[in-house]
């Protein structure tokens, strides 16, 4: 084997064994068939499998409803923080074509200040809600947050005045609504594309939304399905973002779908569209024009360099623009395929070519969409690092988190009855509360002796100076002008026909002589007042002091609840399996008979999660314990009672075998829409 | 007067200070109410003068208007009063503001005149009273000054106090 590139195709040697049917396709050396060599037998047989994959995907009641409460938890918490604002589910949970998995899009329509700030102000609501990993996207397209919802683990997204994005959602779910095989074409070519991995866009092939309208622009080609443009002759319905959208599409179009088209017939129309007519070297996949729209006439011109031209060597070089067009309904500037890196359009080439020659071998739904390398989900064991431990081991582990445990919540204890003191300190120096902290503050207690001293001699200071003002009302200078007014009118020069009475030369001389008497008691006021402000002066800034303090125990606090928590999993992760391993030794019958009956999530739908990446919440750890591991769920489910009575009296500790998807592989499986 | 030398003024001295204005008060007003008595004498005269006057040409205007009504309108003798008339119109007007003038006059003589009097009495009693503290004390005048040297209430706080107690009755 040589390592120069083929002369005829420019591919490489690893090339070649990446992209194989791509590269003997270029060869001419590749025989594809045609329709006609795929049975009618076969095509029954994909059909019902496909039905079965299809039905068996999709989110359980259980996670629907799970993340049908966290949405309206945070809408609740979102909507009444920002005042005018609207949170909305969008994606493909909203327009009912999601496989099950993938993250929550939520959309926040606000008026006011930029996105930035707004998701800097929800990245506070957030935490204020404990939720986890929180990520402010803010220079992206559409400025998004990224966080966990801390329970299940659910990742999320919020983006600010996508509005775009929650009209495609209503477009697609119209389309999905036709008619439930258009919906189910959608699902299966989306679960070829999650299964081969070529549905991810961020590495650098097609999202799942650009899938989905390649399988509808697909539909309203197929002569024998024709399905209907809902964008055709409809009522404009203009939307002002940064620009003019029309947004306008018709709710119900009388639509039949061609019964003797089926699952398999659908999804095989699809694959040969894109096998032996591939439409983008002449045309721009637009379901708003009915499929399909010539370059000319969208002005989308293949770009340089088409990926054939990259090979061998720069790969990693940008792709030519347009090279797979897909335009958005809405967004008509939007091609869906600029995201396409130039290995990831080769990688889609080879796939269609690889699910035909598969189809022309008849091979099995399960086949065809085995998962690829990227798209597999590397399963890992939850007690991987306990198996090999002896129960002592295990005990002696247990001991240590649990006393572990013990500490940080000790800790955690003191923490929160000295931020406790530091406040009601707080409260007390700003006059806001009574009396002193009740119990210790610690580092601080030198602090809070001198504000409890001060305090004191500021509320002694406060009383004397109050009881004076009380007794002569008014303040030093007014007693200084007054008394001046007063000498003045008993002096002054008289007008000889305006005399004051006899009556009103008594007050006058009455009043100077209280003034004379008053104004040193105005004095002792502003002396008061001057001791009064300088011993504020260092009070604040023990306050200022202690404000810090408590700002330092918050964040101490905020660590300790965390590593809190992780002990908690840890002790309850330890727990269950000392729980598995001592099942064993106990009487499997009474276990029977104590057992209470098992309410969580369906065995069958946590084994989906599985597959899927997702992550699991107790309720499915649960089930997955109750059910003896994951290699035993599906088994479990369908022959429960044969399993009990051929599994008694034997030992089957080493088929406890708990496995979940990793955490971080549930970013590989975003889908959006 | 400095505001520190406010302080060091002692009753007996304001006292003086009070009566030293009233003495040279009661010592000015004399001479003024004589002139006052004077000039209202006159005005008084004038007023009566004025007075005959405007009702003598108020009389004759009735007389002779009573004399126009018996002639015939439109005569050479009817229109010839007509225009005497209008002369007698003019002239009775003129006459009743002079006295209206004069009249005016005469009251503000009186009322300074009273006012002189009346200033002049306040005065005497003053310098009785005042002659009266500096011989008797001042107990009377310090009392709201000696409850504030005590730590009593001011009037200003003692005002107050009636102000807020009546709005609370309120």
């Amino acid at each position: 084997m040589t390592d120069d590139p083929c002369p005829h195709t420019g591919f490489s040697t690893a090339q070649q064994e990446l992209w194989p049917l791509l590269h003997s396709h270029l060869l001419g050396t590749l025989e594809l068939g045609d329709l006609d060599s795929i049975s009618e037998d076969y095509l029954a047989q994909l059909s019902d499998e496909i039905s079965k994959s299809i039905s068996t995907s999709g989110m359980s009641k259980q996670e629907t409803k799970a993340r049908e409460r966290i949405y309206q938890h945070l809408k609740r918490n979102i909507e009444n923080r920002l005042n005018g604002s609207r949170l909305h589910a969008f994606g493909s949970t909203q327009s009912r074509t999601s496989l099950g998995v993938g993250d929550l899009d939520l959309c926040l329509v606000v008026d006011g200040p930029s996105p930035r700030k707004i998701l800097n102000k929800i990245r506070n609501i957030l935490r204020d809600l404990e939720m986890t990993e929180i990520e402010v996207i803010g220079r992206a397209k559409v400025p998004i947050i990224k966080f966990k919802e801390p329970e299940t683990g659910l990742p999320i997204d919020i983006s600010v005045n996508n509005e775009l994005a929650l009209h495609n959602t209503e477009l697609i779910r119209a389309y999905a609504d036709t008619h439930p095989m258009v919906r189910n074409a959608v699902l299966t070519v989306k679960h070829w594309a999650s299964s081969r991995g070529i549905n991810q866009a961020f590495m650098g092939t097609l999202s799942s939304y650009a899938w989905t309208l390649l399988a509808l622009g697909a539909m309203q080609l197929e002569p024998k399905i024709q399905l209907p443009n809902l964008q055709h002759n409809a009522e404009p319905s203009i939307l002002h973002l940064d620009d003019e959208y029309n947004v306008g599409f018709n709710l119900k179009p009388s639509f039949d779908w061609n019964p003797t088209f089926d699952h398999a017939k659908s999804f095989v129309a699809f694959i040969h569209r894109f096998v032996f007519n591939w439409p983008f070297d002449e045309n721009v996949i637009s379901i708003r024009n009915g499929g399909i729209l010539s370059r000319k006439k969208k002005n989308w011109n293949q770009g340089e360099p088409e990926a054939w031209d990259l090979l061998p060597e720069n790969l990693d070089r940008r792709l030519g623009e347009h090279s797979m067009p897909i335009e958005d309904p809405f967004s008509l500037n939007h091609d869906l395929g600029r995201v396409l890196r130039p290995s990831g359009y080769l990688t889609i080439r080879e796939e269609f070519l690889r699910i035909w020659i598969g189809l022309l071998d008849r091979k099995s739904w399960e086949e065809l969409s085995e998962k690829t390398n990227s798209a597999a989900i590397e399963e890992f064991d939850l007690f991987e690092d306990l198996r090999p431990l002896s129960a002592n081991e295990i005990n002696v582990m247990h001991q240590e988190v649990l006393d572990q445990l013990s500490r940080t919540e000790d800790e955690g204890r003191t923490l929160s009855a000295r931020r406790k003191s530091i406040s009601q300190a707080i409260q007390f120096a700003l006059g806001k509360r009574p009396t002193p902290p009740e119990g210790s503050i610690g580092e601080e207690d030198g602090r809070s002796d001198e504000i409890h001293e001060s305090k004191s001699q500021l509320d002694a200071l406060k009383l004397q100076r109050d009881e004076l003002v009380d007794s002569i009302i008014i303040s030093s200078p007014k007693i200084t002008e007054t008394l001046r007014q007063t000498f003045d009118r008993i002096t002054e020069q008289l007008d000889i026909m305006n005399i004051p009475s006899l009556e009103r030369e008594k007050e006058l001389a009455s009043l100077f002589f209280e003034l004379q008497n008053m104004y040193p008691i105005g004095k002792e006021i502003d002396r008061l007042n001057r001791e009064i402000h300088l011993i504020k002066r260092p009070l604040h800034g023990n306050i200022k002091h202690l404000n810090r303090a408590e700002k330092k125990i918050k964040r101490s606090l905020r660590t300790n609840k965390k590593d809190t928590k992780k002990l908690r999993r840890e002790k309850g992760r330890l727990e269950s399996w000392m729980r598995i391993k001592n099942a064993n030794k106990t009487s499997r019958r009474s276990d029977r008979k104590n057992k209470r009956k098992h309410r969580g999530p369906k065995p069958s739908d946590v084994k989906k999660k599985l597959s899927s990446g997702e992550s699991l919440s107790m309720d499915d750890l649960s089930t997955l314990l109750q059910h003896g591991g994951v290699l035993n769920v599906g088994a479990s489910d369908n022959n429960s009672s044969h399993k009990k009575r051929k599994g008694k009296g034997k030992n089957k500790s080493s088929n406890h075998k708990v496995k979940r998807g990793k955490r971080g592989q549930a970013k590989h499986n975003q889908r959006r829409e | 007067m400095q505001d520190e030398r406010l302080l060091e003024v002692t009753p007996e001295f304001l006292i003086r200070a009070i009566l030293h204005r009233r003495q040279r008060l009661a010592e000015m007003i004399p001479k003024q109410l004589n002139a006052r008595k004077e000039e209202k004498e006159i005005a008084e005269a004038l007023a009566r003068d004025a007075k005959k006057r405007r009702d003598q040409l108020k009389s004759d205007l009735d007389e002779f208007s009573k004399q126009l009504e018996q002639l015939d309108e439109g005569s050479a003798k009817h229109d010839e009063m007509l225009v005497k008339r209008e002369k007698f119109i003019q002239d009775a007007e003129k006459s009743e503001n002079e006295y209206l003038e004069n009249e005016l006059f005469r009251r503000r003589s009186d009322s300074r005149t009273k006012r002189l009097t009346l200033a002049l009495n306040d005065c005497e009693k003053s310098i009785e009273y005042w002659e009266g503290v500096l011989e008797n004390g001042f107990d009377e005048l310090l009392t709201n000054a000696n409850r504030v040297k005590d730590g009593g209430l001011s009037s200003y706080a003692l005002s107050k106090g009636t102000k807020s107690s009546k709005g609370g009755n309120k």
